[in-house]
């Protein structure tokens, strides 16, 4: 296959201040034109890495060794000159998330038109007249605009028109991305590189991105390289797959190969992470050990220390490529491990321990006791009880407004009932926008309904301030990005400590807590005293759920937990929540807007779509046979679900035989 | 605003000496007899209790009547009006002198982080906020005026008169303002839309000026805003250094004579320069930063 972009042997080093980290050991695939090529691998792997270098965009790491080359341009030695050339018509880049990546000061127009000039004149850029192009919002040349507003049109945003002069952050986050796809058209590149392009997306957001983006690659002829965490996402769309894993590709392959017969011990671990591969409530396999972080590559395999068939072998020497069918290659060379079923990938090891660790302070008459034996109190009636709450907000705080009563509410809430039982899960899903977070905060008490009341074991309650004591402690909130829900300037243990120190519990007994929590979610006594900047995601998350938990709780509501996690981070994190509610009797509110997340974890499922509450029903009713279209709409915009396992029987054969062997 | 005169009016009425008797002293040449003082006390209300001299005073000043100078006899509000463009001219261009050195020279240092240029920028400006103003004006003159004879050494009117207090007082500002601009754009070219901009093959010089600076400046303008207070207070030494007559020179003399009118107006007028100064901020940044919502308060 005479690919447009070959990458051989790419090595990207990063300078830190002791030791260089390797990011990326030797990556080789090639994207032809018109094809779309998957790049599948966890968070740290160097997938990212990786497309930033095609683009020369690698800073602060440095291409050490290997080659780009894009039609027989060598790039990693190419001049400024020709970069721009490169940049600004052939090979274009769609990054992740769409609100950082659009510069807020500039009107979308104004940033599609700039790539179009460039587009025609890349060497050509006067300075002022750029400048001058930036100040004024409004495109006035109008053969650029009706350009503009073709591309708008063409990456489906409507009403163009009224779009073309809006700045950034009026647009929702779809409508973002879409720009940013359009700005990468406006260049009619050869080569597409999209990174993590619906990550920040909502599921149906995501899947009508996606569909575009196979539209576009076809009609343009672009060879696309889609990165993702996501295997669903890559097998939905990509022709190939590419999996890396700590800076090397360790598998290639046509994605139904791969999917069907994954053969690289880390492609069958990361496949066998997906929640919908697994029996609802069931552990979820995970991959044992933490991943290597890229300072001291070893010599051999770098997933040989996961790796439960790894051999001596494998630790000590390079793995050779071996051929396991038409253009699918492994970077493995024991026959068992390429071999193996996907369930004996599991992290055994991790789970039985952690079941040991989490049965010790419940038997011992510890304080986690205390929450179990006062669920019984409450076990005649509901929990949380929300009788027709509605929520609304000014849209503006304007003093003027204020003054002559202008009443323009947004509803964010519209007459939502809901029950919790105690020691249940209900799933929330919906859209991003639908007010799903609204109703955790409300439940919280981070909010006040304007109309309706919520009900804390029989009792009404209001916003935090009117809260007892008690009822604040009933309820423990886990908020999506641990990485900023968490201080940054205090430790772990002073940020778990905190709501002991509001309760008012003394030192010796807060220290004593503190430790108990740190074991509940599986972290070690060290970590009190770490930055949040210095774990990992999940381990922030972890964190996270140990401060909800610290007043004994009898209902968490968790935000999205794991939409920032990994897929075998988020099968950790996931496992642990089941074990926690085993254990502590809890009550979930699992607000997700992943229903493979949902079907694995809730008993109860309650759809949201534009404030009101559609339906709520047992998890497999809900989510099998859906009353309400705008369940079905999520449902079916689910990706990977549906294409693989319809075009791919025997995939689909091999996840239902598996099942029973999972528990 | 109504604070600022109560406390300025509470501190100068608090400071210790006597107007009648400095300014009665003054104007004879000889100590004066206690009739005498008692005559001007009563003449220009001294004699009254505090509030009853503040609400006065502030019911005229409402009216746009600051009172009469103690010592020259004249409306103090003439006298201020007198004195402003001196000052306001000086303070622009101070501001000026201070943006066109500092902005090239933030962003300048930031592209080339860690290198000469960024040190030496760095070493040069950290002098500048070290270096008090009038001893810079001083040595301005003696460089510029007395060894070089390029420019007057003191005084008000022309051009060559308005470039070395404004180099004088622009430096302490520019210093500060460069280290500002200077984080501010490391922060911003740290940003994804830094690289959108490159990988959509954006020359690397438009990179910075258009895509970076526009959002590093929107930090900077808020402390620019706040630095004009500080301006308009270094205006009154760099004034007195360079004998100019601005409201720095008329503030000066006020306090020294104890003509406590005038320094009450001055006081007010740099109060209320501050406010509007505050008030143009927030207009720069509509115009800087689109996501100010432009709507706000102007509804009907």
């Amino acid at each position: 296959m005479a690919g447009r972009l070959a990458v051989e042997d790419l090595h990207v080093r990063f300078q830190t201040g002791t030791e260089p980290v390797h990011a990326v050991s030797g990556a080789s695939f090639e994207i032809a034109s018109g094809e779309i090529v998957g790049l599948v691998g966890e968070s740290g792997c160097g997938k990212s890495v990786t497309a930033r270098s095609i683009v020369r965009l690698e800073e602060p790491g440095e291409i050490v060794d290997g080659s780009i080359r894009f039609d027989g341009e060598e790039l990693t030695t190419a001049d400024d000159r020709t970069l721009q050339r490169l940049r600004g018509r052939e090979l274009a880049m769609v990054f992740q998330d769409p609100s950082t990546t659009l510069n807020p000061v500039y009107s979308v127009g104004e940033q599609i038109a700039e790539a179009l000039r460039i587009r025609r004149n890349p060497d050509h850029q006067p300075f002022f007249r750029e400048l001058a192009a930036g100040i004024g919002s409004c495109l006035r040349a109008s053969r650029t605009r009706s350009e503009v507003l073709e591309l708008l049109e063409t990456v489906g945003i409507p009403q163009p028109e009224e779009r073309i002069d809006a700045y950034p952050h009026q647009l929702s986050g779809g409508l973002c991305q879409r720009v940013m796809l359009a700005i990468a058209l406006a260049r009619q590149p050869s080569v597409l590189i999209a990174d993590e392009p619906t990550t920040a997306l909502d599921t149906t957001t995501q899947a009508a991105i996606l569909d575009r983006l196979g539209e576009l690659s076809a009609e343009y002829g672009m060879g696309t390289l889609l990165i993702s965490h996501d295997f669903g996402v890559v097998s939905t769309l990509c022709d190939r797959v590419v999996v890396m894993y700590d800076g090397v590709v360790v598998e290639r392959g046509p994605t139904d190969e791969v999917r069907s017969n994954p053969s690289h011990p880390y492609t069958k671990a990361l496949l066998g992470c997906l929640p919908h591969r697994s029996e609802p409530k069931s552990q979820l396999p995970t991959i044992g050990g933490t991943p290597p972080d890229g300072s001291a590559p070893s010599p051999g395999c770098a997933f040989a220390d996961r790796c439960p068939v790894a051999t001596n072998d494998c630790h000590e020497r390079p793995q050779p490529l071996v051929s396991v069918g038409q253009n699918h290659v492994v970077r493995c060379g024991v026959s068992d491990a390429r071999d193996a079923a996907i369930d004996s990938m599991r992290g055994e090891s991790t789970t039985s321990a952690s079941r040991s660790r989490l049965s010790t302070p419940a038997a011992d008459g510890g304080t986690s006791t205390q929450s179990t034996a006062s669920k019984p109190k409450a076990a005649d009636g509901s929990l949380v009880d929300l009788e027709s709450v509605t929520k609304s907000f000014r849209q503006s705080d304007a003093l003027v407004d204020r003054l002559l009563r202008v009443d323009d509410r947004t509803v964010a809430v519209k007459d939502v009932s809901l029950a919790f039982r105690p020691g249940e899960t209900v799933g929330l899903v919906g859209e991003s926008g639908c007010g799903k977070s609204t109703l955790a905060r409300l439940i919280a008490g981070l909010e006040e309904p304007t109309d309706g009341i919520v009900r804390l074991r029989g009792e009404a309650v209001g916003g935090v301030d009117a809260r007892k004591q008690a009822q604040i402690a009933a309820i423990g909130v886990v908020f999506q990005n641990p990485g900023t829900s968490l201080n940054p300037k205090r430790t772990v243990g002073e940020s778990i400590r905190e709501p002991l120190l509001e309760a008012g519990w003394d030192r010796s007994r807060r220290a004593e807590r503190v430790e108990e929590l740190l074991g509940l979610v599986e972290l070690s006594l060290e970590h009190a005293s770490r930055y949040p900047r210095q774990l990992s995601g999940g381990q922030r998350q972890r964190v996270a759920l140990a401060r909800a938990l610290a007043l004994e709780p009898s209902i968490v509501v968790l935000d999205e937990p794991t939409a920032a996690l990994d897929v075998s981070t988020q099968a950790t994190v996931l496992n642990l929540l089941a074990d926690l509610q085993a254990a502590l009797g809890l009550t979930y509110l699992f607000i997700s807007h992943d229903l493979d997340v949902i079907r694995h974890v809730a008993d109860r499922v309650a759809v949201m779509d534009d404030g009101r509450l559609l339906e709520t029903g047992p998890t497999s009713r809900v989510l099998s046979t859906p009353s309400h279209p705008s369940t079905q709409a999520l449902l079916e915009a689910t990706p990977g679900d549906r294409t693989t396992e319809r075009s791919n029987p025997d995939s689909d054969s091999d996840t239902t035989s598996r099942s029973p062997n999972t528990r | 605003m109504a604070g600022v005169s109560l406390l300025t009016y509470g501190f100068v009425f608090l400071t210790p000496g006597d107007p009648a008797y400095t300014i009665l002293r003054e104007q004879r040449q000889s100590p004066p007899s206690e009739r005498q003082v008692e005559a001007f006390r009563a003449e220009h209300g001294l004699d009254e209790p505090f509030f009853v001299q503040y609400l006065s005073w502030l019911t005229d000043a409402v009216r746009g009547d600051l009172g009469t100078s103690y010592y020259r006899s004249e409306p103090v509000t003439s006298l201020l009006i007198e004195h402003i463009p001196n000052t306001l001219e000086l303070a622009l261009a101070a501001m000026a002198v201070s943006l066109l050195l500092a902005v090239p020279t933030g962003v300048v240092s930031a592209v080339h982080r860690d290198t000469w240029l960024d040190r030496t920028s760095q070493f040069v400006a950290l002098l500048g906020v070290s270096m008090p103003n009038f001893w810079l004006g001083y040595l301005l003159i003696l460089i510029c005026s007395l060894w070089l004879g390029l420019t007057p050494v003191s005084g008000s009117g022309t051009l060559g008169h308005l470039v070395l207090p404004a180099i004088t007082l622009g430096t302490g500002m520019a210093a500060i303002v460069t280290r500002l601009v200077r984080t501010s754009m490391l922060e911003v070219l740290e940003a994804e839309y830094i690289d959108t901009a490159r990988s959509k093959g954006v020359r690397e010089r438009l990179v910075v000026y258009k895509h970076a600076l526009r959002n590093a400046l929107i930090p900077v303008v808020t402390i620019v805003g706040l630095q004009f207070g500080f301006v308009l207070n270094g205006a009154v030494i760099v004034e007195v250094v360079f004998q100019r007559p601005g409201l720095g020179t008329l503030l000066v003399d006020a306090i020294f004579a104890r003509d406590y009118p005038i320094v009450q107006g001055v006081v007010l007028v740099t109060a209320f320069a501050f406010v509007l100064t505050n008030q143009l901020v927030d207009l720069a940044y509509v115009a800087l930063d689109p996501r100010i919502d432009r709507r706000g308060g102007e509804q009907p």
